[in-house]
């Protein structure tokens, strides 16, 4: 195990601004505060070469997970351990061997060349001459990095930007790579690049690769094992597949019809589908694929319904979670391993 | 060794980053360095018309006044950007990164925002001692060479420790660092003169509460053999070198304590 | 004149925001008043007095000086170097122009009511002390009425070059503090806020025949003194209004050339 966290707890205490103006009063003196549990009880391992997604919603605790596996943040409670340390307490050694991105902002160095970022990371710590030339020939490949060296990173473009950043965190071989929403907002070509780097580096060098993002897409592509966590607490620990088939069930197809007149769907229902509902053109049709597939819907509306567009919107995250959540509030923490 | 090339590769980088503003780069320091000339000039006015301030000559004024430019000017090369910034770099998110990596995060960041602004003091310092050493009759002996050098080395950790301390405090506030750095400001501007012309009450507050008379004037009187105007005891003359590293090891212990809040509260 | 007024009350509604901003201020120009008095004391020594061009002038003078120069100083405040950098850094500028408001007459406004703002805070308590504890002088009430007209000439004097100055930014492709920072060193001195033109070696003096810094504070402050007899206070007075009228037909000068470049490159 190279990462466990058993029983990791982390609480904030938020300061509550009290209403009115002899509220504002009170607080001069002595405050009231909210308790803000951003992690609660979280226990998981992970094993070397794992790619493991951590999905969640905005908010769910996933970045404070990752700060207190970076050692940036001291948990409340509970063990935490990192290739054997404990993070915040051996910060320097445990920064040797880890990698960090994160989507919103750069670790790079923002006016001078790529090359020169490269360069002061290397420095930094302390690649050797081999490593950081093998490094820089399989990156660049990859990455299509050459083009880019020369500039500086303001200079790039947030694809651009991204791939340089990835490259600058795998520099130094780290042992684990923590990425906290590395391809928000990218298009899909680059998106594509970066997942194929990840999952070249993870095959040559077994690095182990913690992603925390709500795009399904990456989950897919890269993750053979999920961990879903919302307000704190794990709701899911295990395949993607399980997940899917547990959990993902539910689609909507969405159409839009030529006329706004009311169409008769009722034949629908009897197949399988669950709610219908229709607004002047836009039609939405929920219905869950164990039922009944949407090559059986389309094909009855294609016939039936005289339709301008459609699009098949498969489960998205969010209602996953959902449905998750409903049912982890009736049963206890469900894990399909 | 490896450490200290890393730190100037930082340090470097920062200054390329600032150099591709030509006109900026250039006045920075200087504005401070003329603003700097200008006082002097005045004092020398003030000086030519009246002679001594309470014992001093105008070019033993200099000394004085040199010390705490140089002092200043070495301990804010490193300092006064992180310091005075650090609540910004917080907020970017650049601490964290910071954090990240398998280094010393205050050597880190004084590496990383060393700023030429500061370079006019310095410079200008430099020119001033010249000048000043030229005409003040010291008698130069290895024990007085040897006190300068230490003397120097006490007054630019006690500026780091004001200027560590103040920054420190961005971990627990969010008001701007001219609030923090009040007390400070108004102590350098005190010191600039022999604290002899103030009141018993301002000597003892500059001595034995923010003692910043130990940057210039208590090494002055030793070096000038100005035994006339002992305020306290003599031995105050050599405290300079202790009370510096007393204070940085304090505001050394004010900034860890400021990090370890960091890392629980996550600002 | 309604969107001035209306601009002059929302910079002193500010007051409420700038709380500790004033209570810092005002302690730092207290402090900034010790030191000067202390210094003066300390230079006139035993006799507490000295002899100059305008007659003999003893401590409670040069204490009354250094109070009247703070409460210029006050007088003086602005934020309009910021404000102006800023809008034309951000091209806002082009939007100020547009509006049916005179852009001049609007930082002046803004300026009135920073000064009213700080005027509260920080000018009434260093004049309070100085009347309590430092004994200052007062003028007769024909030489009080003739220092009130020459303040209203000192604080517009300042506003046009300040105003003009700002108005750099249209050319300069640096931070304004360069050009704020230099013109405040250098007027300080020249002006004589600090020392007293009595002092000035010739030279200086002949320079400031030809400078209005003088105006905004030397003179001002020798007619509350009484050291100028009538005849003289008139021709300080028309030398201030000249000022103020050469300055800002030159303030109108750079504005129309500032103006000129924007519409013709963009901005």
């Amino acid at each position: 195990m190279v990462i466990r966290v058993e029983n990791l707890t982390k609480v904030f205490k938020q300061r509550k601004g009290r209403v009115g103006i002899l509220g504002a009063f009170r607080d001069l003196g002595k405050r009231e505060y909210k308790i803000i549990k951003a992690v609660d009880n979280v226990s998981f391992s992970i094993r070397e070469g794992e790619i493991v997604g951590y999905i969640g919603p905005n908010g769910a605790g996933k970045s404070t997970t990752m700060k207190m596996l970076g050692g940036i943040l001291v948990p409340t409670s509970g063990i935490i351990e990192v290739n054997g340390l404990v993070p915040h307490k051996n910060r320097k050694e445990n920064a040797k061997h880890i990698g960090v991105v994160f989507g919103q902002r750069t670790s790079l160095w923002w006016d001078i060349p790529l090359s020169e970022s490269f360069s002061l990371q290397r420095q930094i710590y302390r690649i050797p001459e081999k490593t950081y030339q093998e490094n820089m020939r399989i990156f660049s490949d990859i990455l299509d990095l050459d083009k880019l060296l020369h500039a500086p990173v303001r200079q790039l473009s947030l694809g651009q930007r991204m791939r340089a950043d990835i490259a600058c965190a795998l520099l130094h071989n780290p042992s684990i790579v923590y990425l906290d929403e590395p391809t928000i907002g990218l298009d899909v070509v680059v998106k594509e690049s970066i997942r194929t780097f990840i999952r070249e580096m993870n095959n040559l060098r077994s690095t182990t690769v913690l992603l925390a993002t709500h795009d399904m897409s990456d989950v897919e592509k890269l993750c053979s094992r999920v961990i879903v966590i919302n307000q704190g607490q794990i709701m899911y620990d295990g395949s993607l597949d399980k997940l899917r088939n547990t959990y993902g069930n539910e689609e909507i197809i969405v159409l839009q019809t030529i006329s706004p007149e009311p169409v008769e769907l009722s034949y629908l229902k009897t197949i399988g589908v669950s709610a219908i509902e229709q607004n002047n053109n836009n039609i939405s049709i929920r219905y869950n694929r164990n039922n009944v597939n949407s090559t059986a819907i389309l094909g009855w509306l294609m016939q039936n319904v005289k339709l301008v567009d459609f699009k098949v919107k498969e489960a998205q995250i969010e209602d996953m979670i959902r449905v998750l959540y409903k049912g982890f509030s009736n049963k206890n923490q469900i894990s399909g391993n | 060794m490896e450490l200290f090339k890393i730190c100037l590769h930082l340090s470097n980088t920062y200054l390329k980053g600032k150099m591709e503003h030509r006109l900026q780069f250039i006045m920075d320091p200087l504005v401070n360095a003329i603003g700097y000339t200008i006082s002097y000039v005045g004092i020398w006015i003030l000086l030519s018309n009246f002679g001594t301030i309470r014992g001093w000559t105008f070019w033993e004024m200099m000394l004085l006044a040199n010390l705490n430019l140089f002092a200043y000017g070495f301990a804010g090369y490193f300092f006064y950007v992180p310091m005075v910034y650090l609540g910004t770099i917080i907020q970017r998110g650049n601490f964290d990164n910071i954090m990240l990596k398998p280094m010393n995060t205050l050597l880190y960041l004084i590496s990383s925002y060393s700023d030429n602004m500061l370079w006019g003091h310095m410079g200008l310092s430099v020119v001033l001692f010249i000048f000043t050493f030229a005409n003040l009759a010291i008698e130069w002996t290895i024990t007085k060479v040897a006190f300068l050098i230490l003397t120097l080395i006490g007054a630019i950790l006690i500026h780091i420790a004001a200027l560590l301390a103040a920054g420190s405090l961005s971990f627990w506030t969010n008001t701007p660092n001219s609030y923090r750095d009040a007390i400070f400001q108004n102590a350098r501007y005190f010191i600039t003169y022999p604290i002899s012309i103030y009141g018993k009450a301002i000597q003892v507050l500059l001595t034995f509460v923010v003692p910043f008379a130990f940057i210039n004037f208590y090494p002055a009187q030793y070096l000038l053999s100005k035994s006339s105007d002992m305020l306290f005891h003599p031995a105050l003359q050599f405290g300079t070198p202790i009370i510096g590293i007393v204070l940085f090891y304090s505001s050394y212990r004010l900034w860890e304590a400021g990090v370890n809040h960091y890392e629980s509260t996550g600002s | 004149m309604r969107p001035y007024i209306e601009q002059l009350k929302n910079v002193f509604k500010q007051e409420i925001t700038y709380r500790a901003d004033s209570l810092l201020n005002m302690i730092s120009g207290i402090l900034f008043l010790l030191v000067q008095i202390y210094i003066w004391r300390a230079l006139m020594g035993a006799t507490g007095q000295v002899s100059t061009s305008a007659g003999v002038i003893d401590t409670r003078d040069m204490a009354t000086y250094v109070v009247i120069s703070s409460v210029i100083s006050v007088l003086l405040s602005t934020t309009i170097f910021e404000i102006i950098d800023d809008r034309i850094r951000t091209g806002q500028i082009a939007m100020d122009i547009l509006k049916p408001v005179n852009f001049q007459a609007l930082m002046f406004s803004t300026t009135i009511g920073t000064v009213l703002r700080r005027s509260f805070s920080e000018l009434l308590p260093v004049l309070l002390i100085g009347i309590i504890f430092f004994h200052i002088k007062f003028p007769s009430l024909e030489n009080f009425l003739f220092f009130l007209i020459a303040v209203s000439c000192s604080v517009l004097i300042n506003f046009f070059i300040t105003y003009g100055i700002a108005l750099f930014a249209f050319w300069y492709p640096a931070p304004s503090w360069h050009w704020s920072r230099l013109y405040r060193d250098l007027m300080r001195f020249l002006s004589g806020s600090l020392i007293p033109l009595w002092f000035f070696p010739s030279i200086l003096v002949q320079l400031s025949q030809f400078l209005p810094f003088k105006h905004i504070f030397f003179t001002t402050i020798s007619i509350y003194l009484g050291r100028v007899d009538r005849g003289e206070i008139v021709l300080i007075l028309l030398q201030q209004i000249f000022w103020i009228v050469s300055l800002y037909g030159l303030a109108e000068l750079i504005w129309r050339q500032g103006i000129r470049k924007l519409v013709i490159q963009g901005g």
